[in-house]
This record gives C-alpha cells, structure tokens and sequence, in this order.
C-alpha cells in the first residue's frame, strides 16, 4: 500500500471512527483498570478499534472479524456452545434443596416485560423492542441468540452491538446498580430478616434427572428457548453424571474461553462507527440500565408479597439475586444482609435464587422467540 | 403438545400479535402472558423437583432399612 493511498484513507476517516477508537478504549480500560467482565469487554474493545481504522476491511467480507461473525454470531453458534459451558460450571444443589427459590428467578424476569413495554413506548418496532428487553435476562447468549433470531443482527447492527455490549457491561455493574435499588425499596427491619439454612443433601439421581425434567418441561412450553435450554442442561448434566469428567472440566475451562474468545472479537463486526453511533445506542443504553433495575424491583416486591402470607419471613432482598448474573448477584445481597446483621447468612439462599434465575431467564428467553418468532412468520 | 405452548396462545383472539401495528397495549398483553407462562412453569418445575426429592428419600430410606436389616 502506497504512501498516497494511506493518506487518502486517513482523510476519509472522520470524527465518528475517532469516537469508537475512544469507546473501544474505555471497553478495553473497564476490563484492566475495573476488572469488569475483561473476558467479552476487552476483546470488544479492541475489536471495535481495529474495525474502525480508515481502509480496515478487516469485518468487510472475507475478514478475519467477518468469518468469526458468520460463522458463530449470524448462525447462534457460539452463544449456544459457550452456554453448554455455562451449564457445566452451575451447582444447582442449593435451589434442588430448596425448589421454592426457583420463585425469587422467575419474579426477577419481570424487567424483561418491564422493558419491553417501555421500548415499545420510546417508538421501537416488536422485533426491536424484544431485543432490548432481553438485556433484563441478563445474560450474553440469551440476548445475542435473540436478538439474532429476531433478525437484529442482520437488520440493525448497530442497534445489535449496543444491546450486546449493554448486556455485558450491566452484568458487570451489578453491584454498582442493585445495591441502591435494593436499600431504596427495602426497610431496615425487612433487610435484618434471618433466614436460617439447612444443609440438605441432594441424591446424585435429582442432580441426573433435573436437567433432563427441565429441557423436556422448557422445551414443550416454549420451543423457541430449546437450543438454549437444552444447550445450558446438556452443560450441567456432563457435570453431574459423574462418568465425564474430563469432558465436564473441558466444557467448564478450555470450551468456554475459547468460545469467549471468538465472541468478544466477532461482536466487534457490528460495531462500526456508521451503525453503532446512533442515538438509538444510547437509548438501548438506557432502556438495558432501566431492565436491570427493575429486575431487581420484581424479586424484592415478590419477595415482600409473599411475606405478606409467609409464616416464616423471607428477607426480601433475596428476590433481587434471582436476577440472572451469576454469582454477582447473590454476593452483592450476602454483603447488603452482613452489613446490616453480622450474623444473619443470607448466602446460600441467595445463590439458590440466582441459579434459578439463570433457569428463568432461559424461559424468558424462550417465551419472547416463541412469541415475537411467531410475527416474523 | 403445541396447545401448551406460547405459540398456540398468540394465535388466539387476546393474544393475536401481529408485527404491523404491534403497540403498547400488545406490549402489555405480552408481559401479562409472559409472566403468567414463567410463573407457571417455574411452579410446574417445583413440583417436579418435590417429586424427585421425595423418590430419592424414599429411596434412601428402603436402602437404610435393607442395610440395618443385613447387619442385624
């Protein structure tokens, strides 16, 4: 390449790649300088640099970024593998001890709808609406196979790299986003409740048949969450037979920071300065912070309505770890009930309520493809 | 099998979306459906899990019986 052509493509770059040199830079220093989610925001960050550059055809066809992007983002492909690690990585005994938890998860999806009605409002199509509301399930995969099933990807790259990267980084500041929430909607004597916990062992057999009952349960209810579902309990049944082990530790370490890997840096294909920066961006930005809020204010409020029957108190702060983003979630409440009460462990229940939020996010997923896949035809 | 399903309900009269048009008040409709569906599978997924628990301890009991039987 000539000394005139690399002048000429200097002059064709504008202000707007400069921009996603500088957001690139900022993904890049999150995931160093504050350790936030470093395995998709770095690899996102550099990527959206590297797109950027004036003459770069490196996510134009025949790409490295472009062959990453269609061969795991356009057909699902990674998103789903990297979830069948995901699944070998979840211990799903303290919601199997007690099932009741699986409730906190469910509530904890209510921002999903919450958002959807609100995208809906702010002038946003069904499909697009659909994708920014799954930002509230509050996991990767779920949002990219969604928001790709929907037609996002393909339609609207731009819209579908901002929901991704606001996917990731919520997920990231969830301890920075539920901690005033929770201590906004909750009274100090609610959040000083003791909740004591049983140790109950689980039989290997439920460990066996719980992923197997729930793929075949999700996947009748709500077809279009199959592939992620099943994906997620084929994950945790390698971990529980017993018999795959070294499958099991390959599917937890090597799979999943490979497929990591390739995720991060094929996302970056949707991330050019003429789609990304957009007001849109910013309003997916908003309406992402908006469903992980009110995640958060579902699992409290269920929370408090079943104390409004319940002979022994659930400390509502509970409901809020029934959002998706694993094991954040159930630390951030642990640290809100000792900070409160030093001897009140609140712990275990919380993890059981976010592991089954990791479940109902799933379903959530699923509904919204089945509902929303439905009206594309 | 499909009358369980997501898919059946929107078909029908209150949940007929369609993708033109689709407003609001089908925003609203669809939280309704979505939450009374994950609500409703999450308690069929508790049951479920009551039920394996109660067989395994079943199961554990016959094996402690059988066991202090042999040793007697």
């Amino acid at each position: 390449m000539g000394l005139l052509e690399i002048a000429r493509d200097f002059a064709v770059a504008n202000w707007d790649n400069a921009i996603m040199w500088v957001i690139g830079g900022i993904l890049i220093y999150l995931a160093i300088k504050k350790d936030m989610e470093p395995t998709l925001l770095l690899p996102m960050g550099f990527g959206a640099i590297i797109v950027n550059l004036p003459g770069s055809a490196i996510a134009a066809d025949g790409g490295i970024i472009r062959i990453l992007y269609d061969c795991g983002i356009a057909n699902e492909f990674f998103p789903l593998v990297l979830f069948i690690g995901i699944g070998a990585m979840i211990d799903f005994g303290p919601v199997l001890t007690n099932p009741k938890l699986m409730l906190f998860g469910a509530a904890a999806q209510f921002g999903i709808f919450f958002t959807l009605c609100m995208a809906t409002l702010c002038g946003f199509g069904p499909m697009e609406s659909a994708s920014i509301a799954i930002i509230g399930a509050a996991d990767g995969p779920t949002s990219i196979v969604v928001a790709n099933h929907l037609g996002i990807s393909a339609n609207n790259p731009g819209l579908f790299s901002a929901i991704v990267v606001a996917a990731y980084s919520y997920m990231a500041l969830v301890p920075i986003i539920q901690r005033p929430v929770i201590k906004l909607i909750t009274t100090k004597h609610e959040r000083l409740i003791r909740m004591e916990y049983e140790q109950r062992d689980v039989s290997k057999l439920t460990r066996i048949l719980f992923p197997i009952v729930i793929t075949f349960i999700v996947g009748i209810v709500a077809p279009g969450g199959l592939p992620l579902i099943a994906c997620l309990m084929f994950g945790n049944l390698l971990r529980e037979c017993g018999v795959l082990n070294a499958l099991s530790e390959t599917a937890q370490k090597v799979l999943a920071n490979l497929i990591t890997l390739f995720l991060g840096l094929s996302i970056a294909a949707t991330m050019s300065a003429d789609k990304f920066l957009r007001p849109q961006t910013l309003l997916v930005l908003g309406l992402g912070l908006v469903a992980f809020v009110f995640d958060t204010v579902g699992g409290v409020f269920f929370a408090k309505f079943i104390n409004l029957f319940a002979k022994k108190k659930i400390n509502p702060m509970i409901g809020a770890a029934g959002i998706s983003a694993f094991p954040m979630s159930s630390r951030v409440v642990h640290k809100l009930g000792q900070e409160e009460d030093n001897q009140n462990f609140l712990l275990m229940h919380a993890v059981g309520a976010n592991v089954s939020g990791q479940i109902a996010s799933v379903i959530a997923g699923g509904l919204i493809l089945s509902i929303f896949g439905s009206m594309l035809g | 099998m499909m009358l369980f399903s997501a898919n059946s309900a929107v078909m029908n009269g209150f949940f007929d979306f369609s993708k033109d048009g689709f407003g609001f008040v089908d925003s609203l409709k669809v939280m309704l459906l979505g939450l009374i569906i994950i609500f409703v599978v999450t308690g069929v997924l508790i049951l479920c899990v009551a039920a394996l628990n109660k067989m395994s301890a079943r199961g554990k009991r016959s094996e402690d019986k059988r066991n202090a039987g042999k040793n007697e």
